[in-house]
């Protein structure tokens, strides 16, 4: 199971982003400046267009799917419960998930985008995909939601995830961190070596870094166990 | 052509030469072909034979009514052909521009304004419509009309809360009414010949 960018090129108007390199099994995280290009690397990795140049290749790919950021594009179901079922899912246990228990028949209109993101986070995760897009997934999340989505993704354990974020404060485990530098998406390697070469870290993950210590992974709770065990 | 000043001069008098006479359309055609790039300035190619389609069966009936169908067609066509390339010449602020300098600080700024915000609404639904359609793709879901009624519900209500947070951030910048512009328009080489022609074809459309 992999994609394979080769050499991807992609073009909007006077925006340009080159892509190489593979994604493998595991969890990946691509990150950027907002505008640098993420979403529509999301776009293409989805196969919502070609890319203008080179290919992408998907091998043993069998299902796959792109949470974009803002949920309401997801959203299909005249109720809750009757949109968790439109994913192919008992309503009860996803709604539970999402924090929605016992709003089943409500209309969708009627939450905040907050618990429509909730929503559609929970019915996305709720299956296995072979391939998991996740485009900003952590906007519109309080930061207790954060950390619950952190949660879910760290304990993915098979397909590719693709994580494309700029979050500052709450970030699962991964296995490699990417990252898009002038128009171009660089492979920082695998977590931890990654972590020293990560050019826009998350605050904590800096603060860890400039108190000498080099977290195991990228969570917040992976920095400050560094820093404890650097201060004894 | 580049100034929107003489973009818009040309689109009102090419599409009344068309609305005209077909042989006003056939010159504004002509003009279309020698004045513009000749792309195609349509993104989405389903929605432009959509149009035609919509276009034809009118036709069709305006023949079989006993009106001329053959000189409708090549009539409207050119002119929502001279129209999607006025839509697609344009560029974010130019209403602004062209309000302000047509009409003043006060009106024209207002009126140059409200179209900017009517056409970046436009231009947010056709995203939304986009992306709802590849949501929809994602999910693989049967799509009946009940839910396609509730997913656009849902895009309406973004669009009104974008229109909100739009009004709560002109008011909280202490907006009133009108402003202070001062447009400047770039105007490329050929841009007063060809608004000349544009000019001239309307007039031998209405006098012919």
């Amino acid at each position: 199971m992999r994609v394979f960018l080769d050499d991807m090129i992609l073009r909007r108007g006077s925006f340009r982003l080159s892509a190489s390199g593979l994604f493998s099994e595991g969890v990946h995280l691509v990150t950027g400046p907002v505008g640098s290009g993420k979403s529509t690397l999301a776009l293409a990795l989805a196969g919502a267009f070609r890319p203008d140049a080179g290919h992408i290749v998907k091998e043993g790919i069998g299902s796959s799917t792109l949470a974009l950021p803002f949920p309401e594009y997801h959203v299909t179901g005249e109720t809750l419960e009757r949109e968790a079922a439109s994913w192919g899912l008992p309503p009860v246990p996803v709604l539970e998930a999402a924090g929605l228990r016992g709003r089943g028949g409500e209309d969708p209109i009627s939450c905040s985008q907050g618990e429509l993101k909730r929503l559609v986070l929970s019915c996305i995760l709720a299956r296995n995909w072979d391939l998991l897009i996740l485009d900003e997934p952590y906007s519109l999340l309080d930061c207790t939601w954060k950390a619950t989505l952190s949660g879910m993704l760290g304990e993915r354990r098979r397909g590719i995830t693709v994580l494309l974020t700029h979050e500052d404060e709450n970030l699962p485990r991964v296995d490699e961190i990417w990252e898009i530098q002038a128009g171009r998406l660089v492979s920082l390697g695998k977590v931890p070596g990654a972590i020293t070469r990560w050019s826009r870290p998350p605050g904590y993950i800096r603060a860890a870094l400039e108190a000498g210590a080099l977290p195991g992974n990228i969570t917040p709770d992976d920095a400050r166990d560094a820093v404890c065990r650097t201060q004894g | 052509m580049q100034d929107p000043r003489l973009i818009l001069l040309s689109t009102v008098a090419l599409s009344l030469a068309a609305f005209a006479s077909a042989w006003g359309a056939l010159l504004a055609l002509a003009w279309w072909l020698l004045a513009t790039p000749r792309r195609f300035p349509v993104r989405q190619w389903r929605s432009a034979v959509g149009f035609f389609l919509l276009v034809l069966a009118t036709a069709a009936l305006v023949a079989l009514s006993g009106g001329n169908g053959l000189s409708y067609l090549l009539r409207i066509s050119v002119i929502l052909l001279i129209a999607s390339w006025a839509y697609a010449s344009r560029k974010g602020g130019e209403f602004l521009d062209l309000g302000s300098w047509a009409l003043g600080n006060r009106t024209g700024f207002e009126l140059g304004l409200v179209a900017e915000m009517v056409v970046g609404s436009l231009e947010g639904l056709d995203r939304d419509l986009s992306m709802l359609r590849l949501a929809i793709r994602l999910k693989a879901g049967r799509i009946t009309l009940a839910s396609l009624i509730s997913a656009l519900g849902i895009l309406m209500r973004r669009e009104l809360d974008r229109a909100r947070d739009l009004g709560d951030i002109l008011a909280v910048r202490g907006y009133r009414h009108g402003g202070t512009l001062c447009p400047r328009f770039g105007r490329g080489p050929w841009d007063g010949l060809a608004a000349a022609c544009a000019v001239g074809i309307a007039a031998l459309a209405l006098m012919l």
